[in-house]
């Protein structure tokens, strides 16, 4: 039995639309397990990063509720959300979202400086850690716009776990790279998710969600099938594309 | 018709921006209206009262022994002279009220059909003038001003044969002498009390004494192609028409002191305005610039749509000029009630009620100015358009123009939000460069300001400009000898030291035939010399730059001085600066003056070490009671009178005021602008766990970093420039070498405010830091 990290009930998201609302979220249900590595997958507009957005506390649910650690992080101040994204949540994004004008290292100290419990030396020692583990300690002291979008994207990486957070949130975050690019991503994820670290992934490329555990599908608001895999080997990856493929098409995907 | 639908969409997007150059330009407008407008209606009055009060083109004041018959007749028969008016006068020079001493020459006269009142408000001249009553008297306004009286207030004045009480009955409209920028005054009593009082004072006067006079009143007649100053000059050349005055003066003479207090307060604010000026062509080449790199995919998708760069730039050009043109409308429209009711702010001065009169072709070509130099930085500025390629910003390359700097500054743990700010700052510095251009301008005005104000209260700084410094003064009943003055100093000195004694006499000298104030020193190297040295010999004399410029001498030049008929021939061997008669006058020792006759009957001031009033009262009365046969002492009056400093507190207080309301308008547009261009790192920031709250702090520091280092630049200008600037500016009251003293206060208060207002109002611009919802970083 697996320990639940976070867990929704009855989500909501409606946005005024026209004159009127669009309802993007439909009393969602979900549970995210420790050490999963768990992916949402889901046509455009589905609702995905939405949903995404709302458990990870970046975006607040018009209805239901979002538990984490026994709180309800849709009813949080916007400080308790701020100290939850420096301590337990990480999050990357499909843009990478650094800040131009600090180089690599500092994008990744500055997460880690929020945090209170660690030493500035410490943080200092961890990033430089971060960077080596995501082969880019030797462009480290480079602004963003001087490094490519992959190099950029480990960068986020690294930010996003600087904390180590409990959960890793992650949107599309190989969806503006090129191929080797993507590899490179995805086994950084998998290499964190090896180390018990839990994700929960954004996508509709079906390379990445050959990473996943588990995997969910949401059409219209609404999580409308699950499917649990074994831990990911690359060896596997054939098999797995033919089992994933089937069950997305199955879901008319 | 292409460009017009993206003017409007522009102006609908941006509502923020065009608000707040309408806000400058409005600004701008509305002050530079009133300022022209106050000095045109204080001028316009003046005129009017000169042609309403038939003021003479010269006029000369005289004790009756010394207009001779001889010069009479000379004036009489003198073609260049229409007509001669000539009054009869009894001269004091010591009156009081309320307790407060006037002591500068002051001629009575006698009521006639010429004499106009000002009305209760002062605001406007009454249609007719009663002649006083037995007992009351007519004084004009600036002795009101000076002696803090009003009408019904008791005046006493103190001519040769006693003391006589009147009551002020109403303000005499006086555009001679009335200002309170001009020592010498008149005053009007009834026909009857004048001439009793003529009878007294012929009596009691000597060969000495002579306290009865004449004014003498000239109207050049049409053919006369001299001007009055040549015209004067001429006949004492060949008459000493003036050299036997008391005081002689052409109505432009009188016309320029009345209005030189209007003109030194309104220079200073053009000064300032014209800076604003500049600061409105700053914030609007920032707000472009900015405009031109937040919009630049937008522009790159124009231009790929066959927008062409002009068409493009013509559009900034329409946007902010018309921004412009609408606020300098509404600023002039709003100006004319306001110049309703500032008109007459300088009547206590000026002693005469503005005509209200907006100068609308001089405020046209100001404004026009401000266009044409927006214009240029907007042509300058829009040149980047020119680089934009559809291509790269379709692809979203617009780097190039993004970041200009990539000087890193520590990011530090402990000091998050300011070393977060400050690399903000440093690796955008072109961005901030105009807005520490206009902390540093706002600062430089300030510390001016506050050095001025300083200056003016500080008694060594004075002392340094050439004035004469005093907490003791006395009056001499006759010539002191140097053994009295001894016994005096010795006196005083039981008291306190005295750190200087300065022994002076004011006196009218002809200067190479011109009327020219002489102050006459008993020991001359008491006053700093700007070049050369103090005139030593009786042979020598020392001038004011005013008079250099004005008579294109130098030092070793000769000049002719006179003194009652005597002239002789004396060197220049130096310069100095004298605030008297605004700068024109010239500076003489005892031995030089006595050298034409002239036994200067010396004041005494004495400069002590304690300004204590008490001890002050204490030496006063001891000199009075021990040598009141020869002396009548008094404490020293104050150096600037209450009119010169509440004048001060107001410049003081309208450039505070200005440069707090463009900082919040410069905030509000330099901001606004940084947190479009920064939406997206707000976004990241608070994704990494940041509070909207440091987020706020974060822009607050950076706008405290940049007016930090603006207040230092402006603070480094105004220690080494706020002196000189104010001694152009202040030219024309006689100070060439202006002795800036700022204090600590000078700096440290004028740099508080204007850092505290950056960060108080880029903290509360900076609110919008809230709205910025992290969703907005999701890519769909």
């Amino acid at each position: 039995m697996k320990n639940t990290v976070l867990s929704a009930k009855g989500l909501c998201k409606s946005f005024a639309h026209n004159g009127g609302q669009a309802h993007i979220l439909q009393h969602v249900d979900f549970e995210l397990y420790e050490g999963d590595f768990t992916v949402i997958m889901g046509a455009s507009g589905s609702g995905k990063s939405t949903l995404l957005y709302a458990l990870s506390g970046m975006d607040r649910a018009t209805a239901g509720e979002v538990v984490y650690n026994g709180k309800d992080i849709v009813k949080m101040k916007e400080s308790e959300l701020a100290k939850l994204r420096y301590t337990d949540f990480g999050f990357i994004f499909q843009q990478m979202h650094l800040v131009s004008n600090l180089t690599l290292f500092e994008n990744v100290a500055v997460s880690g400086y929020l945090n209170k419990s660690k030493s500035a030396a410490e943080v200092r020692k961890r990033v430089d850690k971060l960077l080596e583990q995501m082969s880019v300690s030797h462009i480290k002291d480079h602004l963003p716009t001087q490094v490519s979008g992959g190099e950029q994207q480990r960068c986020a990486v690294a930010r996003a776990v600087i904390n180590s957070p409990r959960v890793l949130f992650a949107d599309e975050p190989t969806g503006a790279l090129n191929r080797r690019n993507t590899t490179d991503v995805l086994d950084l994820l998998t290499e964190l998710n090896g180390e018990g670290q839990s994700v929960l992934m954004v996508t509709h490329d079906i390379r990445a969600a050959l990473r996943a555990n588990r995997i969910l599908y949401i059409s219209d608001g609404k999580i409308i099938g699950e499917l649990t895999l074994p831990p990911y080997r690359s060896e596997d990856e054939k098999s797995r594309e033919t089992q994933v493929n089937a069950w997305l098409t199955s879901l008319e995907w | 018709m292409e460009i017009l639908t993206l003017f409007k969409a522009n102006i609908r997007r941006r509502k923020g921006s065009f608000v707040s150059v309408i806000l400058l330009a409005l600004i701008i407008a509305m002050s530079v209206t009133t300022i022209l407008s106050i000095k045109e209606s204080a001028v316009k009055g003046i005129e009017d009262a000169n042609e309403l009060c038939d003021v003479p083109d010269i006029s000369i004041a005289y004790q009756s022994h010394r207009l001779t018959d001889e010069i009479t007749e000379f004036l009489q028969n003198d073609e260049r002279i229409e007509r001669i008016k000539t009054d009869d006068i009894i001269i004091t020079d010591k009156a009081h009220m309320k307790g407060k001493d006037y002591v500068n020459p002051m001629f009575v006269k006698k009521a006639d059909e010429n004499i106009r009142l000002l009305n209760e408000k002062h605001n406007g001249v009454t249609d007719g003038a009663p002649a006083p009553q037995r007992g009351e008297i007519y004084v004009p306004l600036g002795f009101l001003t000076d002696m803090s009286g009003k009408v019904g207030d008791t005046l006493t004045l103190e001519l040769l044969s006693g003391e006589y009480d009147f009551t002020i009955k109403g303000v005499l409209l006086d555009p001679l002498l009335g200002c309170s920028m001009i020592g010498y005054k008149s005053f009007i009593i009834g026909g009857e009390d004048f001439d009793e009082l003529s009878s007294a004072v012929a009596e009691a006067q000597t060969e000495e004494r002579h306290a009865l006079g004449k004014i003498v009143s000239l109207y050049k007649s049409d053919g006369c192609g001299l001007t009055n100053a040549k015209l004067r000059r001429e006949l004492n050349l060949e008459h000493g028409v003036t050299d036997m005055a008391i005081v002689s003066g052409t109505r432009e003479m009188y016309i320029h002191y009345t209005a030189l207090l209007v003109e030194v307060i309104t220079s200073i604010l053009m000064v300032f305005i014209a800076f604003l000026l500049a600061i409105v062509v700053i914030v609007t080449v920032h707000s472009i610039s900015a405009e031109i790199e937040t919009n630049y995919v937008t522009f790159g998708v124009l231009k790929a749509q066959g927008f062409g760069k002009g068409k493009i730039r013509s559009l900034f050009m329409l946007q902010y000029l018309s921004a412009e043109l609408i606020g300098a409308v509404i600023g002039i429209v709003f100006s004319v009630p306001l110049v309703g009711v500032t008109s007459n702010i300088f009547v206590g001065i000026t002693a005469i009620p503005a005509v209200t009169s907006i100068p609308f072709g001089i405020v046209a070509a100001i404004i026009a100015a401000l266009f044409a130099l927006s214009a240029a930085a907007i042509f300058f500025v829009t040149k980047k358009v020119n680089k934009i390629s559809p291509v790269r910003a379709i692809s979203g390359a617009k780097n190039e123009i993004y970041f200009d700097s990539r000087l890193n500054a520590p990011i530090s743990k402990k000091l998050l939000s300011p070393s977060l700010a400050l690399r903000q700052l440093t690796t955008a510095k072109r961005r901030y460069v105009g807005t520490l251009a206009i902390t540093a301008i706002l600062m430089f005005f300030m510390v001016a300001v506050n050095s001025l104000a300083n200056t003016l209260s500080s008694k060594s700084a004075m002392e340094a400009m050439g004035l004469i410094v005093s907490e003791v003064y006395a009056e001499p009943k006759k010539r002191l000898s140097d053994n009295e003055l001894k016994d005096i100093e010795n006196e005083i000195e039981r008291f306190s030291e005295i750190r200087r004694a300065y022994y002076t006499a004011w006196l009218y000298f002809s200067f190479d035939g011109e009327e020219i104030l002489a102050t006459v020193y008993k020991d001359p190297s008491q006053l700093p010399y700007e070049a050369g040295r103090a005139p030593l010999y009786d042979n020598e004399i020392a001038v004011t730059p005013v008079i250099m410029e004005e008579f294109g001498v130098k030092i070793g030049d000769e000049v002719t001085i006179g003194y009652r008929g005597k002239k002789e021939q004396y060197l220049i061997t130096g310069t100095t600066q004298l605030l008297n008669d605004t700068g024109r006058c010239f500076i003489i020792s005892d031995e030089g003056a006595m050298r034409i006759d002239c036994n200067a009957q010396f004041n005494c001031n004495y400069h002590l070490e304690s300004d204590d009033e008490a001890l002050c009262g204490e030496i006063v009365t001891a000199l009075n009671e021990k040598f009141g046969d020869i002396i009548e002492a008094d404490i020293a009056e104050v150096l600037i009178d209450d009119a010169i400093n509440a004048v001060v507190v107001a410049i003081r207080v309208i450039i505070h005021a200005f440069s707090i309301l463009f900082s919040l308008i410069v905030v509000y547009m330099v901001c606004s602008k940084a947190f479009v261009r920064e939406r997206t790192d707000i976004g990241i920031f608070k994704a990494t766990g940041f509070r909207s709250s440091d987020l706020r702090r974060q822009f607050a520091f950076r706008f405290l970093f940049v007016s930090t280092i603006g207040a230092a630049v402006g603070g480094v200008l105004g220690y080494f420039l706020a002196g000189k600037t104010l001694g152009v500016m202040l030219r024309s009251v006689g100070i060439t070498s202006f002795n800036a003293k700022p204090d600590i206060s000078s700096f440290a208060i004028p740099a508080a405010v204007i850092c505290l207002c950056f960060l108080i109002f880029s903290y509360l611009v900076s609110g919008k830091i809230k709205t910025v919802k992290i969703r907005e970083l999701v890519t769909e």
